[in-house]
């Protein structure tokens, strides 16, 4: 299943394969519905830089999932943003193996104990000596998606099966760190 | 050394690196498919201009000062692991008697722009000159 559709207070909502095209028509897609709203520029590139880690975090991880094929459609990726509260919430989702859950929630506790300069210091010592892929930056992404939403990281973890859980992650830009340029 | 000049895609900077006009440039935006992959060539570049200047003493005499322009819209976290490579080689350049003078843009309503800059300014610990535009 793959659809794009709009709700009253979604700005992009998106269930499906998520790959390297994908996310580019969905990055194109947020230019052209920020135009149509007349969103801030400011706002628009804090949403893509966080749009951009919080989808690349999902196709990194394609690999482990996609060739469970039962888990679609009703587990497919899927990703929103949403005007909120004075602010914006993205939010992800995508099937996550149950071993792989231990490591990724204390990555994302670590991070959200930091404060901003805690954050910055963090992102400078993973940048220099971070472990490395040809995909991707040893979790410098979410290090930028805390950085930007002055929030702290959301998620959770909902059991599928034995071998699979379903993880959902928000990330939402708040008022203040939008008016703190 | 040849000039190296790679084009920008939708998703990947121009890349412009010109030793007959010692200019050096990132303009564009970053999200390669494969980061690795897709900077090699420019570090491989690089590490050969800092061989040459290596074996090459009077070039820092001919070529005195490179200046270097990052002009980009965004990049993704991945890339900036490579900007810092491709900087570490050139503080390498710069510690073998060249100058380097590098100028960061930045969209004035872009404020993780300035501080991605000043991160990697201060991860490789050379000044940059910031520009708001």
């Amino acid at each position: 299943m793959n659809k794009q559709t709009l709700d009253k207070d979604s700005i992009l909502k998106y269930q499906g394969q998520l790959n390297f095209e994908i996310i580019g028509h969905l990055l194109n897609s947020l230019k052209d519905e920020t135009d149509a709203r007349d969103i801030p520029l400011s706002h628009y590139k804090k949403i893509l830089s966080v749009m951009i880690e919080i989808l690349e975090n999902v196709f990194k991880y394609n690999e482990y999932f996609e060739k469970s094929t039962y888990l679609f459609p009703t587990y497919s990726p899927f990703f929103s943003i949403e005007q909120f509260n004075g602010g914006y919430l993205l939010t992800s989702g995508n099937p996550i193996l149950n071993k792989d859950i231990d490591k990724l929630q204390k990555h994302i506790d670590h991070i959200n104990a930091l404060d901003k300069e805690g954050l910055r210091q963090l992102f400078r010592t993973t940048l220099t000596n971070g472990e490395f892929s040809s995909k991707g930056g040893a979790g410098l992404g979410f290090i930028e998606m805390a950085k930007i939403s002055g929030e702290k990281i959301e998620y959770l973890f909902t059991p599928i099966d034995e071998t699979y859980s379903f993880y959902t992650c928000k990330v939402f830009i708040s008022s203040k760190a939008l008016n703190s340029d | 050394m040849n000039d190296l000049i790679i084009e920008a895609t939708e998703f990947t900077p121009e890349i412009y690196f010109s030793l007959t006009q010692r200019k050096f440039h990132f303009k564009g935006v970053s999200r390669p498919e494969d980061v690795i992959k897709f900077y090699n060539p420019a570090i491989q570049w690089l590490k050969e201009l800092e061989q040459t200047i290596h074996s090459h003493v009077d070039m820092r005499y001919t070529i005195p000062l490179l200046h270097i322009e990052f002009r980009l819209n965004y990049f993704n976290s991945a890339s900036s692991k490579m900007l810092l490579q491709i900087l570490q080689i050139l503080k390498r350049i710069k510690e073998m008697g060249i100058d380097l003078v590098i100028d960061w843009y930045y969209d004035a309503n872009d404020e993780a722009m300035y501080e991605d800059g000043m991160d990697l300014s201060e991860s490789v610990d050379i000044p940059f000159n910031f520009h708001s535009c």
